[in-house]
């Protein structure tokens, strides 16, 4: 009993350093003061002044279009890569699965910086296509890992009962591995395009000044002296990929 | 519906030869089983003949086919896994649909056949539910279903009970010896428990070690095996060195007669072995009624009792001999019990050593 009440403390704290720090954020963008004065002044002048803010706009559009592609391209990529890893055996194996966990570990400032470095010695430079390239590269390995789990728990019997039934190696997958997949798939796609949504550190380094994801812009922003503006484009985030989430939590268990 | 035929099937993993040289015919419309302990090979012969796997040398026919070349889904062989393997992301009736579906077969020839193969089984009723809200007995139903509703020509069937409790194992085992006649497909099936071979096969065939050693009608193999291994595999023997000179067999000093004594065997040394079922067991001073040509006298050392049989462990010389017996009489033997044991000439088996 005394165990329950403190693991529900314990709980409640978690919560606590959570979610109010965003909490906060979510109302003093509502709040007319630019210091922060208490009591809330109610206002929606931020998000006014939000929309007029051409250069936080673009860097949004940049930051969901590169976000959107990344997470095609690298859960397209990465679900193939898993099949090949968890289906297959093949020279090399067990040396390329282990590369895949140093690009989690190595800090992504070296990451960036080495990446900047090979971009241009390769003459691809920075800008759109660079940073696509780069949050692809980099959310590859979460996807293998996350699909690759998924893979590991199904059942080989259920494609061969499949191909005895009369299913091409097509039919099989479509019918068979792919929806027993498509929760991990679900989840990898989430997660790599909150990586990309998030990514900061790696972005700064790619980015060219019309080529600015939201966090290099709030960065930039705030160093030239913080605007509540920013807590309005926060708070919109916030809400779109909250609703997002809980979306495909209602119309999808992720529980097996 | 077509026969099988196997031709000296070899196939090695790696190092480790999984089959060797295997020929079996399985007769149209039968039903076969194929009996060994683990890693005999006998899931290989079986994955083999639906396609999953290839093999090193041989031949295999379905019909007048060659299955060489031929892929896994253009060979219409139905198969039934160890567990089940139903699509968990679809109904019962999607799972039996999904061979008529990925042949094109459509409309109301498909919901026919569908209909009539759950009917089959006696799962029309649960035509609408996913495979996680069925028993393990209801799974092989649907799996059974599944598997026939392409009217393949062959059914295999990989360990199917060996998920069910005793009472369902029992229970599906006569459904499917029902649902097989019914269709009157050429099954095989592959089990390790050799009383499921027995109950409900035509033909057995018996694996060890990747070599077919023994194939033929269930009575026969149980009452003739040819190798101790197979005396001891299917059924309780009790198999013992014996001696023999100028046809008298001798454990130690004990005489022993076998009426069926084999002529190719020219060693000194053989093999004897009795069925503890055929084995009758008598306390020493009783009256004995009928004639038996093997007598020894010996002492009980374990009696074990196990509801509708007793086993009794008895000590004659330096050996012990397990004896079966239903349980009909009112006294059970105790421990200690001066006994004799007795069997028929025609019980005993000889074997090479």
């Amino acid at each position: 009993m005394k165990l329950h009440t403190l693991s529900k403390i314990y709980l409640a704290l978690i919560l606590t350093f959570l979610y109010v720090p965003i909490a906060v954020m979510i109302l003093l963008s509502f709040n007319s003061s630019k210091f922060y004065r208490l009591p809330i002044d109610w206002t929606f002048k931020w998000y006014e002044l939000l929309f007029e803010n051409q250069q936080l706009i673009d860097a949004s559009i940049n930051s969901i279009l590169i976000a959107f592609i990344t997470t095609i391209l690298a859960t397209t990529i990465g679900t193939c890569a898993a099949l090949a890893f968890f289906r297959h055996s093949f020279r090399g194996k067990n040396f390329l699965l282990l590369l895949l966990f140093p690009p989690i570990a190595i800090p992504w400032l070296i990451i960036g910086t080495s990446m900047l470095v090979f971009f241009f010695w390769i003459g691809i430079g920075r800008g759109l296509f660079a940073l696509i390239l780069g949050h692809v590269a980099l959310a590859i390995p979460y996807v293998i890992i996350v699909v690759g789990a998924r893979l590991k728990s199904f059942d080989k019997a259920l494609e061969e009962s499949a191909r005895s039934l009369g299913a091409t190696s097509f039919q099989t997958f479509w019918y068979v591995t792919f929806p027993f997949l498509f929760p991990g798939f679900l989840a990898a796609s989430l997660f790599v395009f909150a990586i990309s949504l998030d990514q900061f550190v790696i972005s700064y380094f790619l980015a060219t000044p019309d080529s600015r994801t939201l966090p290099v812009e709030i960065y930039t922003a705030i160093r030239k002296g913080f605007t509540p503006e920013i807590n309005a484009i926060s708070t919109i985030i916030i809400l779109v990929s909250m609703s997002l989430l809980l979306i495909v939590s209602r119309y999808h268990k992720f529980e097996k | 519906m077509a026969r099988v035929i196997l031709e000296k099937i070899t196939k090695s993993f790696g190092k480790f030869r999984a089959l060797h040289d295997v020929s079996m015919n399985f007769d149209e419309g039968a039903f076969h089983a194929i009996l060994g302990p683990s890693g005999s090979g006998k899931t290989t012969i079986l994955r083999i003949i639906a396609g999953f796997e290839d093999y090193d040398s041989g031949s295999i026919h379905v019909g007048n086919e060659s299955m060489e070349n031929v892929p896994v889904e253009k060979r219409n062989i139905g198969m039934v896994f160890q567990n089940y393997a139903l699509f968990p992301n679809m109904t019962v009736k999607d799972n039996v649909i999904f061979g008529l579906k990925v042949r094109k077969i459509k409309g109301e020839a498909a919901e026919k056949k569908v209909k009539n193969a759950l009917e089959l089984v006696h799962m029309e009723s649960m035509s609408n539910r996913k495979p996680n809200q069925l028993s393990g007995g209801q799974r092989q139903r649907v799996a059974l279903a599944r598997a026939l509703v392409t009217s393949p020509k062959v059914l295999l069937l990989d360990e199917p009970f060996s998920a069910l409790d005793k009472a369902l194992r029992l229970e599906m085992q006569i459904e499917l010896k029902r649902i097989q006649r019914e269709v009157g497909i050429t099954t095989i099936f592959v089990t390790h428990d050799q009383e499921e071979a027995l109950t409900l096969s035509d033909r057995i065939g018996i694996l060890n070690k990747g070599i077919l050693v023994q194939e033929g009608d269930p009575k026969d193999v149980y009452n003739h095996p040819v190798s101790s291994f197979i005396a001891t595999f299917l059924g309780d023997s009790n198999t013992f060195e014996a001696s023999i000179d100028k046809g008298i067999i001798k454990i130690d000093d004990e005489r022993i007669y076998a009426s069926n004594l084999n002529s190719q065997i020219d060693s000194k040394i053989i093999k004897v072995s009795i069925r503890a079922e055929k084995i009758k067991i008598f306390k020493q001073n009783e009256a004995i009624e009928d004639n038996f040509e093997n007598s020894l006298n010996g002492e009980v050392i374990q009696s074990l009792f196990a509801g509708k049989s007793l086993t009794y462990i008895v000590r004659f010389g330096r050996n012990v001999i397990k004896v079966f017996q239903q349980n009909v009489y009112d006294g059970i033997l105790s421990e200690g019990t001066p006994v004799k044991v007795l069997w028929k000439a025609t019980d005993t088996i000889v074997l090479k050593s």
